[in-house]
């Protein structure tokens, strides 16, 4: 049944409002007081939250709330490309997803931004923050709003882009222009196998609207075939690359060199979980390749393992938040990978929730830190700083797992899934059982070292200890009470819910459209799902017990820990040396072969190795460097004449 | 027989119209050379360069409906001459503009200066308009020759002088391929016109013979010196280093246009027949192109090199759309291919011009822009250029929503089209590769502060004028492509 | 067969001058070769029955550019050894090498191949003739002719621009 497509003008506001604001404030901000520019740029995307929420309920009007019939708005401003059988327009598409997707990066951006207003009150570049914070609105918009892959594409590179200006914002920093630039240039290579992927599809399929891609993927593309996988691990690429997943999650971690709020929105809620969105997007594709699919969740799950294992000794508090958010990435991979779309989409949304207010609070503790990030030298902040505290330990529980706070009901139903979606496997399930039990343990040692103990502060800092401002503490409330109740609209039916967000996505996934799900539900007795749930909190809870035990019961344990097995430590405390190994594997190798090999060997390196050559032999060296530039022509000559023989005889012979 | 013909010569009128333009230039230079020094030679010199440009192209514009040819089929006129004319005239008005500003050391040869800009352009309008490569042969020489002597037009710099020496010897080397293949060419076929030459290829028995393969290697030869393809591209870094940088902009754009123009009527009309033998030709060449250009450019220190370095990737990429021509569409408009090199050659056009104007604009008298230490911290002293010159770099680098995007993406996705799957893979890594060296340039001038304070500018009109409306191009053509794509599949329709 | 005979003579003196002319090291003795070669190449055009392309081919080019060129040359007293201190073994031998193997390539384009050039009906009344060469220069190619002129008229300007005096 082919989606009915609704048209729905207000759609294009959604993605142009913080578009507009960020143009007056790029031109205007210079004079515009902070107070203006902060409002402005905040409740333009607060606009695009409402225009979302209209199309919400227009949406749920037009198809009711169950797995109605597939209906999706529609708007359309021109078209865009047109050459050949090619065409992309410019044109928004709001199905149930990308509604949800909305919402989600509308509503976690305006509360995002109404905090940055409080946090970068002194910042000198105030103007030229909200600006970029809003175009990277507009473009992360787009991204989920977009009806072909093209105008994807054309987000997917634009938050690329505001990521890389906003981790260099304070260029001061040598260090943090350079992590800027290794974000984008890593992010490059996931692009590649984007476009790739892009010129694949529109090459065997005839169009890259996401309708046509729906219509035609399943009768064009042979399921399990080799061209099925390729487009989808070619996607899958992009996705690591935006998503941090092994092996391009590298530069995530330096990333965090920015803002502490756009850490929040950008490297947490948004758009690291892009990937995730894309897949689902283009669900009907990696159903066509199991191969890939299995691909996704084996990277997802170990992605998952591995920084959760990283995450249990790094220092820096926003270092843990990302390594956390490389593992939380993992699970949504690992959930699409076994199929369960759906269960992906629901713990992006809580982990938007939760992380988002983890690196508000890890901001609000930087900033009573004047600035000091080391967890060793905190402590004791409980009592100087309650509502940031309380509204961390609220993100720590969610994210823990621990009922009923919204991670619980997310990361269980991605489990459950692992184990018994016919692409899942006990393994899966395993590992990810595991890096729950690890993600509670680090997450709860993040939090005691911050908040309880005693201060290891030195005196100067301990004086200047306060609240933060009501505009920062706010929104924390907020994102609070969403990283708690946000998980009941996917209360899974055994536990007497009504799961109603897998039923509103339901109509856009082909999956759990048809057979697969029914299939699975059918596997296992109720008593299975009981005890998974059961175990899933039990491994939570020994994490936090065992946190409990190292950090606040016997202090130093840690210490002893890390000195009896020193090689495990140290090689988790530098991040299994991977940016080591990939500087000797990989960065050096290209230098050196492009630098020697091909740059040398073409441009320099016969011809000039000849003059020297010959110069020795003839003259001796010390008369080389004279005529080196009489000779440069004559070299040239010679290159053009060693082409034309070249030429003439691949045509000739 | 003499009076057997009748020649068209409204056809011929924008040429004529240029030439005027250019002798009246050349009469300014003697007016003014009895009373030497000042700026006015300079500033009359580019006004009257302008005004012969504009008018030039009003009567290239109204041309536009025009199929026609005359001269005995020589000249032939229709959409895509007219296409790539406009595109001339566009890079050689962008050429005046960046100049006025440093006219002032052109010691007395302004008039000269302008009138070669605007006989080099009409060298290309020759070329373009030409069916029959000896017109092609005496365009590309008129170009080539006032290109040369413009380059070394800085007379009081060595460097001017050298490159422009370097450039005049292998062009002519090249020149000498071109000729002979042109003459091999006409022995095997015994015509030198495009249709011809077509016509006589497409009915050899038993597939082409030695001296027709011959013939096509060496004519190849001559244009791919022109457009900096890899292994005929050594003289472009020194070129462009050493020639003014305006001329140098003009060269990066309007040479290279040229040159593909040429190529590509040439390949799709005369040697179309041949296509099987220089198609992989074309594809073996794009590789190395991008892949010296780009490996080039990584290693370089100087924005100027580096933006030569980039043309000749930038050529390879315009390789990879010539060897995804379909030499079998029915219809040329729907081979996305030429559609692609059309569309790409005028956002190429647009990108540098803005990059090369933002340089100009960036230096002053004493102290030039070239290094990339020199743009640090321009980000926050110049506001306004550091944002255009971010445009045009991530233009440059394929980056949405540019321009630049969407040319790469035309181009890949022909060679998808036509199962270049490889070639297409070589490509959009190459300019995953290119990000590298544009985006440092971006990260010198808005992440790192600059060791000295940078010295206020002086504002140039002109110069302005030219940044401002590159910048707008390649954002508008980026975001609304379609009246350019329109333009340009009217102009290809007419190609074959 | 004498026709034969004086072709290959002159072609070969052709192709030994021009060789010649750009391996001398001294830039008159070079110039005098280049005239030679251009008188070889006169004689062809006789041979080839082009009377009046041969005449111009002596006047305009062994007469006028070529003595222009060892005018200058004189005037500006270039010694020997200015040119020719290029004496790279390397490249020298890589030109060798290449050459031959283009040579080689040639040569393969060659064989086999037969030349459609010629008339086979022998020759119109008065061709060669400076009517018939120039009646052909004002009708089918009068707009080459013409852009040559422009041609010219660039080099002119830029002898100018590059050579002219410095006003400032």
């Amino acid at each position: 049944m082919e989606p009915a497509a609704v048209q729905y003008d207000f759609l294009r506001w959604i993605v142009l409002s913080p578009l507009i604001s960020c143009c007056v404030i790029a031109l205007l901000g210079r004079k515009l007081p902070r107070v203006v520019t902060g409002t402005l740029a905040s409740a333009s995307v607060g606009l695009s939250f409402v225009f979302g929420l209209l199309g919400f309920l227009q949406l749920k009007s037009l198809s009711g709330h169950g797995e109605g019939e597939a209906v999706f708005l529609a708007d359309s401003l021109y078209r865009w490309i047109s050459v050949g059988g090619l065409t992309a327009d410019v044109a928004f598409m709001l199905d149930r997803l990308s509604a949800v997707m909305v919402l989600v990066v509308a509503g976690v951006s305006c509360i995002i931004h109404v905090y940055s207003m409080g946090y970068m009150a002194h910042d000198k570049s105030y103007w030229r923050y909200f600006s970029y914070l809003n175009l990277f609105v507009f473009f992360m918009l787009l991204l989920v709003s977009a009806d072909n892959l093209v105008l994807m594409f054309v987000g997917w590179e634009g938050v690329g882009l505001c990521s890389y200006l906003l981790i260099g914002f304070w260029f001061e920093d040598m260090e943090k222009a350079y992590a800027g630039k290794k974000a984008f240039v890593v992010n490059r290579i996931g692009d590649f196998g984007f476009l790739l992927a892009i010129l694949l599809i529109f090459w065997n399929l005839g169009t890259v609207s996401f309708g046509g891609i729906f219509a035609q993927a399943p009768r064009v593309l042979t399921a399990g075939s080799g061209l099925a996988t390729a487009i989808a691990l070619l996607l899958f690429l992009g996705a690591t690359g935006k998503s941090a997943q092994l092996p391009l999650y590298v530069w995530l971690p330096d990333a965090m060199a920015g803002p502490t709020p756009v850490s929040a929105l950008i490297h947490a809620a948004t758009m690291v979980t892009a990937g995730v969105y894309m897949i689902v997007r283009l669900n009907v594709l990696y159903l066509l390749s199991p191969q890939a699919m299995a691909v996704v969740a084996a990277v997802g799950a170990l992605t998952a393992i591995y920084a959760a294992t990283i995450g249990l000794v790094q220092d820096d508090i926003k270092k843990v938040l990302a390594y956390s958010t490389i593992s939380q990435l993992g699970y949504m991979f690992l959930a699409v990978g076994v199929g369960a779309f759906s269960a992906g989409i629901f713990h992006l949304m809580t982990h938007a929730f939760f992380k988002a207010l983890l690196f508000l609070g890890a901001g609000s503790v930087i900033h009573a830190m004047s600035g000091k990030q080391d967890i060793q030298e905190m402590g004791g902040l409980k009592g100087k700083l309650p509502a940031t505290y309380w509204t961390f330990l609220a993100a720590t529980l969610a994210i823990s797992g621990i009922p009923p706070l919204s991670g619980f009901f997310s990361k269980d139903e991605i489990l459950w899934s692992a184990f018994s979606s016919p692409h899942g496997h006990w393994a899966f399930w395993l590992i990810g059982w595991l890096a729950a039990g690890l993600t509670a343990f680090y997450m709860f040692r993040l939090l005691f070292l911050t908040f309880f103990g005693t201060s290891r502060a030195d005196e100067h800092t301990r004086q200047h200890i306060h609240e933060s401002p009501s505009l920062m503490t706010v929104p924390l409330a907020i994102l609070a009470v969403l990283a708690v109740v946000g998980g009941f609209v996917g209360m899974p039916e055994a536990l007497g819910g009504a799961n109603s967000f897998h039923h509103w996505l339901a109509p856009v996934l082909a999956s759990e459209n048809g057979t697969l799900n029914a299939e699975a539900a059918g596997h296992f007795p109720e008593a299975v799902e009981y005890l998974m749930i059961a175990l899933s909190v039990v491994v939570g809870l020994c994490g936090i017990g065992a946190a409990w035990w190292v950090y606040i019961n016997r202090p130093g344990t840690a210490e002893k820990m890390a000195d009896s097995v020193p090689l495990g430590y140290g090689l988790l405390k530098n991040k299994y040396y991977v940016d080591e190994i990939y500087n000797i594997f990989i960065v050096q190798p290209v230098k050196l072969t492009s630098i020697y090999i091909l740059w040398k060997l073409f441009d320099a390196g016969i011809i000039d190795g000849l003059v020297n050559l010959s110069g020795r032999t003839v003259r001796g060296l010390g008369r080389v460097a004279a005529r080196l530039e009489n000779g440069y022509t004559q070299a040239y000559a010679i290159t053009f004449i060693l082409g034309v023989a070249l030429l003439l005889g691949a045509l000739l012979w | 027989m003499s009076n057997s013909f009748e020649i068209n010569w409204n056809l011929l009128l924008p040429e004529i119209v240029l030439v005027t333009a250019a002798l009246f230039l050349l009469l300014l230079g003697v007016i003014y050379r009895v009373r030497a020094g000042g700026t006015g030679p300079a500033l009359a010199g580019a006004v009257l360069s302008l005004a012969g440009l504009v008018v030039c192209a009003f009567m290239t514009l109204a041309q536009w409906d025009t199929v026609s040819g005359t001269f005995h089929g020589m000249l032939r006129i229709d959409p895509f001459a007219t296409y790539f004319n406009l595109l001339f005239l566009a890079g050689a008005a962008a050429g005046v503009l960046l100049s006025v500003r440093e006219a002032g050391s052109l010691r007395g040869v302004a008039g000269e200066y302008y009138a070669l800009l605007v006989i080099a352009t009409f060298g290309m309008m020759v070329m373009v308009s030409a069916a029959d490569l000896l017109v092609v042969f005496i365009g590309l020489e008129t170009m080539s020759l006032a290109v040369y002597i413009l380059v070394g037009s800085r007379r009081e710099k060595a460097e001017s002088n050298e490159a422009a020496l370097k450039y005049f010897l292998i062009g002519a080397f090249a020149s000498g391929f071109l000729i002979y293949g042109i003459a091999f060419l006409f022995g095997a076929t015994g015509t030198t016109q495009f249709r011809g030459l077509a016509e006589r290829l497409a009915t050899t028995d038993g597939g082409p013979s030695g001296l027709q393969l011959l013939g096509l290697g060496l004519v190849l030869i001559g244009f791919l010196f022109k457009v900096a393809a890899v292994p005929f591209h050594m003289w472009v870094p020194d070129a462009y280093e050493g020639a003014p940088t305006p001329i140098t902009a003009y060269m990066a754009v309007a040479v290279k246009a040229a040159g593909f123009a040429v190529l590509l009527r040439l390949l799709n009309v005369g040697l179309l027949p041949l296509a099987s033998y220089w198609l992989p030709v074309m594809w073996t060449l794009a590789v190395a192109t991008m892949l010296v250009g780009n490996l080039g450019a990584i290693f370089q220190s100087s924005i100027k090199r580096m933006l030569a370095y980039s043309s000749i990737a930038h050529a390879g990429y315009l390789l990879v759309a010539l060897a995804s021509i379909n030499p079998l569409a029915a219809n040329p408009a729907d081979d996305r291919a030429l559609l692609a090199v059309l569309y790409y050659l005028a956002i190429y056009t647009l990108m540098n011009v803005g990059a090369f104007g933002v340089l100009i604009y960036m230096g002053t008298a004493g102290r030039p822009m070239d290094t990339l230490e020199q743009v640090r911290g321009a980000g926050f002293r110049y506001p306004l250029l550091a944002a255009a010159m971010a445009v045009f770099m991530f233009s440059l680098s394929g980056i949405p929503p540019t321009g630049g995007f969407l040319a790469k993406f035309y181009v890949f996705s022909a060679a998808i089209d036509r199962g270049l799957i490889s070639l297409a893979i070589i490509g959009v890594l190459n300019s995953a590769v290119s990000v590298y060296y544009y985006l440092r340039v971006v990260v010198q001038m808005y992440m790192r502060e600059s060791e000295e304070p940078l010295p206020a500018l002086s504002f140039s009109l002109p110069v302005a004028l030219a940044i401002l409306l590159s910048a707008w191009g390649v954002l508008q053509l980026g975001i609304l492509p379609s009246c350019l794509l329109d333009a340009a599949g009217r102009a290809v329709q007419f190609l074959r | 067969m004498a026709e034969q005979i004086l072709f290959y003579l002159f072609a070969v003196i052709a192709i030994i001058s021009a060789l010649s002319a750009v391996t001398r090291k001294n830039p008159v003795v070079s110039a005098v070769w280049l005239v030679s070669c251009m008188c070889s190449l006169a004689v062809i055009y006789v041979l080839l029955e082009a009377y009046f392309l041969a005449a111009v081919q002596v006047i305009v080019y062994a007469g006028a550019v070529l003595m222009l060129f060892v005018f200058v040359i004189m005037l500006l007293n270039l010694r020997t050894g200015i040119i020719g201190q290029f004496r790279n073994l390397g490249l020298k031998f890589m030109g060798l090498v290449l050459t031959v193997i283009i040579l080689r390539q040639f040569y393969t384009a060659f064989k086999g191949t037969s030349l459609i050039l010629g008339n086979a009906g022998g020759l119109e009344p008065g061709f060669g003739e400076a009517r018939a060469v120039g009646e052909l220069l004002f009708t089918r190619y009068v707009y080459p002719l013409e852009l040559i002129s422009i041609l010219l008229l660039v080099a002119i300007v830029g002898a100018l621009v590059l050579a002219g005096k410095e006003s400032s």
